[in-house]
């Protein structure tokens, strides 16, 4: 098909302009790449035991420590921690990026679609199944203690985003899914409420525990599951950058420059469940990262394309999340604050100063 | 989540949000009499009828040794029961106990505003099962007209009375049901040492709410020794002072056993406490359980920490710190400790499960699933305390028959 | 359904026709009952349409709001499903088209508000290639160069490092123009692009759409509000009339044939077929007898339509008002009950006549 148009001059023209944003988008991701790295060695060369940085490398490189104990805090402990906080921070940081281009909404993050309330319905079918009340599934849940804990938190978060993503065989917009999201979150979350009533008191605690958040509840046999689905999710999204830009536009002009809308939105979906329901099921919800993340990464790159925003998203969320692990454990300290109010409390403000300080605000998405 | 405030046994939710550490007791415990000795009480044949306003009611005092959360102060033909914190951070609360057939007192001051409950009480409504034992303790059972919810209840004894029909349930989905409640009138409703929203209503529909908020109290013998404030209500302050200075006598022997344990050697570590989602719940050296491990002949890296709740500490520091310790006190139901290492792999890091002993206080579960040593071992420290010396010290208690904890099997 | 056609549309009689093209046959268009459920069962908005948007040709799509415009543009682009009939693109059919293929022969700029976020309006503009990348969306030396010559085609190539969000409605029209063309389409199809432009913008902007048409051979409709300057600049019309038929031609020919006055005229509009535009249907209260200079009496004439009044000859006997001018711009009025005034300026001419 010839198209009489299709003749576009030969010659590139050069951009001035083009180059300077690339510059700089470059200059984001390799200090974002730096600071990762540095936060990471912070967070398992430090900790409330003083252990010779000489001997964390050694045990590192595979070495034998002079003091058998160094072993276990660096291998069992911190290396699952700092893991864990980056794997987390980046599912999370991610799972926000697209939910808010999908959704063109500055205010959807992971847990928009219900996600958190799907995994806290599973926490707490677990709490009550060892009451008696529910059937012998949960009771067993509940007899594998924390490894029955992430599998029913999966499962629910699993289970609300097949409801979503059922229903969104029949809706056309993006806006009314994400109603219906929130909506299936509150029910969920309601059924939470009535479960509880009914939960043995003391066993509530694994509740309240797991809705604080943690990034040091996860060990090395929690690592060899919850990694290769963020993994897995992070491929997703990178692969999925093409057509989230075309999202940028909204569904109508993205269909009309041949995006599959449908597949691009249960491509998305898909990701962003197997990202926050990892990260929900084996860390609890943890609040404000894939909120907060995708802004400041589009304000920091000056830019809404996925091709950039996307990877640097993940090394912002790796980020972040590292700095909360080490603010909620501050070496030297053997106390632990909860991981939602680190985030809350000192990202919060964080990120609200730096989006007031710059000019353009949450205009990477649409409201 | 809400831990709500009519929760039946709000011990185990304040264990529930505290974590609260497990510990011990030895079969020793002679004070758990039968309440068979104790004296029927006719309540009417107890009443004041010709008042003589010279003459004291009350011939049998109770004095209050260790517990800090109550005063008792008697008058002639009343007395007066103070809480000093009803509830977390609440304000003292007095309530004066008229000896049934004596005039009202026309008080002045503070107190004339106070609740006014004729005494002794002829039905109680109770918030919590640790009210339980107080009156099983002392035969005055049979006041005993509504708890909470039934299910958590771990006494056989108190099971039968529900049982026979005798008891009402107020507050079975956690949610105080006000009209069941003024509907049934009982002379008092004792509360878990929580606020209530509808506690308010309550006492204006004539319903005297006294506060039982022995769980603020930070030893072991005084919160033992809310059973005089149980008693002050039933008129049993004979039988509970009987009972309260056996339970005492018997703490102190086993506590000074533990004393000379420490002498003879120094206190053994132990590692108080679970790990729940990387945080590790550990007793301050003020709480309860502190105090309980301490007069059993232990110790722990915390045991210096002040305050009277619970560290929220990383597993690098309990295990760095204490991972050493022959023996961990959890309070989780394991049955064996493979089930403890897939709770979380790291546990199998401690010396307690590898080369030395794990323990949960988890041996007396009542048919409901409640915890006794949540319900009968707030009245009887001297059991929990002589589980924890048998525990610390194995060689020296090898006959002990253990109430409240058990050892998780190696796996 | 249907084979896809082997012989080309036929073309009305003669001209020099460019190859390509927009046309639809038999085409219904409007909304199904139940989305889900097979095609036919729906509310037609327009139906039996054989319509025929040329190469090189701005063709206009003009009607009364809720005509069916938007409806009928959504269904040639592909957004909706045609209840009947098929649309033929360069001959080929739409509906055999994969959505790449059909994404690299028809662009649209529809009237959605777009929030182009923190997107320069190069990268604005780039996210037309979405069709011609690879999987991963990377734009090659080619699409570059296609990007840039779609920012110089609509003017707009000096705006190309601005902040696609800071641009002025007008200029993001340009803007979504040439991320169209950057699609390389042979069709562009826009929804009332003018809609929220000023009165330059929106001359600019048709001009620059017919320039587009001709200079570039793409065959471009429009739909749009904006009559006058449709039916000046338009090559070709579709008039979609109250009673929902299409009439097709040159805006001359809609003209002659009545269509556009059946179409817009209004209780107080109508369609003046010498001049192309509308004017203010009223009838005059009275007459009033004016003596100016040439120059001036459009204007007087006017200013007194508003007030009601119609001109007449000076020396109309029946005319008991009248309006002098004394150069530049005084006036002397003279009322109905004789009494002279000196007015400054029309406001004040149309205030005192307003009186009587």
């Amino acid at each position: 098909m010839t198209t009489p148009v299709a003749t576009a001059p030969a010659a590139v023209p050069d951009a001035p302009g083009a180059v300077r944003p690339r510059r700089r988008r470059l200059a984001v991701v390799l200090a974002l790449a730096a600071g990762t790295a540095a936060l990471f060695v912070l967070t398992v060369a430090t900790g409330s035991h003083r252990v010779p940085v000489a001997e964390v490398a050694r045990i590192l490189l595979g070495g034998t420590a002079d003091d058998p104990r160094w072993t276990v805090i660096v291998e069992q402990v911190r290396l699952p921690r700092a893991l864990t906080a980056a794997a987390v921070g980046a599912a999370l940081a991610v799972a926000g990026v697209q939910m808010q281009t999908l959704f063109r909404n500055a205010l959807a993050d992971p847990f928009s679609l219900g996600v958190s309330s799907g995994a806290s319905m599973g926490v707490a079918a677990v709490v009550v199944g060892t009451g008696g009340v529910a059937g012998s599934f949960t009771g067993n849940l509940a007899g594998l203690g924390r490894v029955g804990v992430v599998l029913a938190a999966s499962l629910g978060a699993a289970g609300v985003l097949a409801l979503v993503l059922l229903l969104s065989r029949w809706v056309q917009s993006a806006v009314t899914l994400l109603v219906i999201g929130v909506m299936i979150g509150s029910a969920a979350t309601a059924v939470v409420g009535v479960m509880l009533v009914y939960a043995r008191p003391e066993r509530t605690q694994q509740f309240v525990m797991w809705g604080l958040g943690s990034f040091s509840a996860t060990t090395w046999p929690d690592l060899h599951v919850m990694l290769p689905v963020i993994g897995a999710g992070l491929l997703t999204a990178l692969l999925t950058a093409k057509r989230l830009n075309a999202l940028l536009l909204g569904e109508d002009y993205a269909r009309t420059m041949g995006l599959n809308v449908r597949r691009s939105r249960d491509l998305a979906l898909l990701g962003t469940s197997l990202l926050a329901g990892a990260a929900t099921a084996f860390c609890g919800p943890v609040a404000f990262l894939g909120l907060a993340v995708p802004h400041l990464t589009r304000v920091a790159l000056g830019t809404s394309d996925h091709r950039a925003l996307i990877p640097a998203s993940m090394l912002a969320g790796a980020f972040l999340a590292l700095a909360c692990a080490l603010l909620s454990q501050p070496p030297g300290t053997d106390s632990v604050l909860p991981l939602n109010a680190v985030t809350s409390l000192f990202g919060a403000p964080v990120v609200i100063a730096f989006l007031i300080r710059s000019r353009r605000g949450v205009q990477g998405v649409a409201s | 989540m809400p831990v709500r405030s009519a929760m039946p046994g709000r011990r185990q939710a304040a264990a529930a949000a505290f974590l609260t550490v497990a510990f011990a007791l030895t079969a020793c415990g002679g004070g758990s009499g039968s309440p068979a000795d104790a004296k029927p009480r006719a309540a009417g044949a107890d009443c004041v009828e010709d008042f003589d306003p010279a003459m004291d009611y009350f011939p049998v005092k109770s004095t209050v040794k260790h517990a800090k959360n109550f005063t008792l102060r008697y008058e002639k033909s009343y007395q007066v029961l103070t809480v000093n914190e009803p509830f977390p951070k609440g304000k003292p609360e007095s309530y004066v106990l008229v000896k049934c057939g004596a005039p009202k007192p026309e008080l002045t001051g503070e107190l004339a505003s106070a609740q006014q409950v004729t005494v002794p009480v002829k039905s109680l409504y109770s918030a919590s099962t640790t009210h339980l034992p107080l009156l099983t303790e002392t035969g005055t059972l049979d006041v005993l007209t509504g708890v909470a919810s039934a299910t958590n209840i771990s006494s056989a004894q108190v099971i039968e009375h529900v049982k026979a029909g005798k008891v009402t349930e107020y507050a079975k989905d956690r949610t105080l049901n006000a009209e069941t409640v003024i509907g049934a009138k009982p002379d008092v409703l004792m509360t878990q040492g929580t606020d209530d929203p509808q506690y308010p209503k309550l006492r204006q529909a004539g319903i005297a709410v006294v506060a039982n908020a022995e769980w603020l109290e930070p030893s072991p013998l005084g919160r033992a020794e809310w059973v005089k404030a149980m008693a002050a209500l039933t008129g049993a302050e004979k039988r509970a002072g009987e009972v309260f200075d056996t339970i005492e006598g018997d703490y102190r022997k086993i506590a000074e056993k533990g004393a000379q344990a420490v002498t003879a050697g120094k206190p053994v570590e132990v590692l108080p406490g679970t790990m729940y989602q990387g945080t590790w719940n550990m007793p301050a050296g003020g709480s309860y359980a502190a105090q309980l491990i301490k007069d059993a002949g232990g110790t722990y890296p915390w045991a210096g920490e002040a305050g009277t709740g619970n560290l929220q500490l990383n597993f690098e520091a309990v295990y760095a710190k204490g991972g050493e310790a022959p023996v961990w006190i959890a309070d989780q139901k394991w049955k064996s400790t493979a089930d403890a290492v897939q709770a979380d792999s790291r546990y199998g890091q401690l010396k307690a499960l590898t080369g030395g002993a794990v323990w949960t206080n988890t041996k007396a579960l009542g048919p409901g699933g409640g915890n006794d040593y949540f319900e009968r071992g707030v009245l009887r420290p001297d059991l929990v305390l002589a589980d924890l010396f048998a525990l610390i010290h194995p060689d020296q208690a090898k006959d002990h028959a253990f109430t409240f904890y058990t050892q998780v099997p190696k796996a | 359904m249907t084979d896809t056609l082997t012989e080309p549309v036929t073309d009305t009689p003669a001209g020099p026709d460019r190859p390509g093209g927009l046309a639809t046959q038999g085409l219904s268009v409007g909304y199904r009952a139940r989305p889900l459920r097979g095609r036919g069962a729906g509310r037609a908005v327009l139906s039996g349409l054989d319509l025929r948007a040329r190469a090189g040709e701005l063709t206009v799509l003009l009607g009364p709001n809720g005509a069916g415009k938007s409806t009928l543009l959504r269904t040639l682009c592909g957004l909706l499903p045609p209840l009947d009939g098929r649309i033929r693109i360069g001959g080929a059919d739409l509906a055999h088209q994969p959505p790449a293929a059909l994404a690299r022969r028809l662009a649209v700029v529809l009237t959605d508000r777009v929030d182009p976020g923190l997107l320069s309006v190069r990268e604005l503009a780039g996210l037309g290639r979405h069709p011609h990348t690879g999987f991963t969306g990377r734009l090659t030396a080619a699409d570059h160069a296609a990007v840039e010559w779609a920012l110089k085609a609509v003017g707009a190539e000096h705006l190309a490092s601005r902040p696609a969000a800071e641009l002025s409605d007008g200029e993001r029209q340009r803007v979504l123009t040439a991320r169209a063309l950057a699609q390389e389409p042979e069709v562009v199809l826009l929804d009332e692009p003018t809609a929220f432009l000023d009165v330059p913008s929106r001359v600019a902007l048709t001009v620059l759409l017919r320039d587009l048409a001709r200079d570039k051979g793409l065959t471009v409709v429009v739909s749009t509000h904006d009559l006058e300057l449709a039916l000046r600049v338009a090559d070709a019309v579709w008039l979609v009339d109250r009673d929902s038929r299409v009439h097709a031609g040159a805006p001359e020919d809609l003209i002659h044939s009545g269509a556009v006055a059946a179409a817009f005229d209004a209780d107080h509009l109508a369609f003046d077929p010498a001049s192309g535009t509308f004017g203010l249907r009223r009838t005059a209260r009275a007459g009033v007898a004016v003596e100016a200079p040439p120059d001036m009496l459009p204007l007087l004439e006017r200013a007194l339509a508003r007030e009601g009044l119609a001109l007449t000859d000076p020396g109309d006997p029946a005319a008991t008002t009248r309006v002098g001018c004394e150069g530049a711009d005084r006036f002397t009025l003279t009322g109905p009950d004789g009494r002279v005034v000196h007015t400054h300026g029309f406001h004040e001419l149309t205030r005192t006549v307003r009186t009587w």
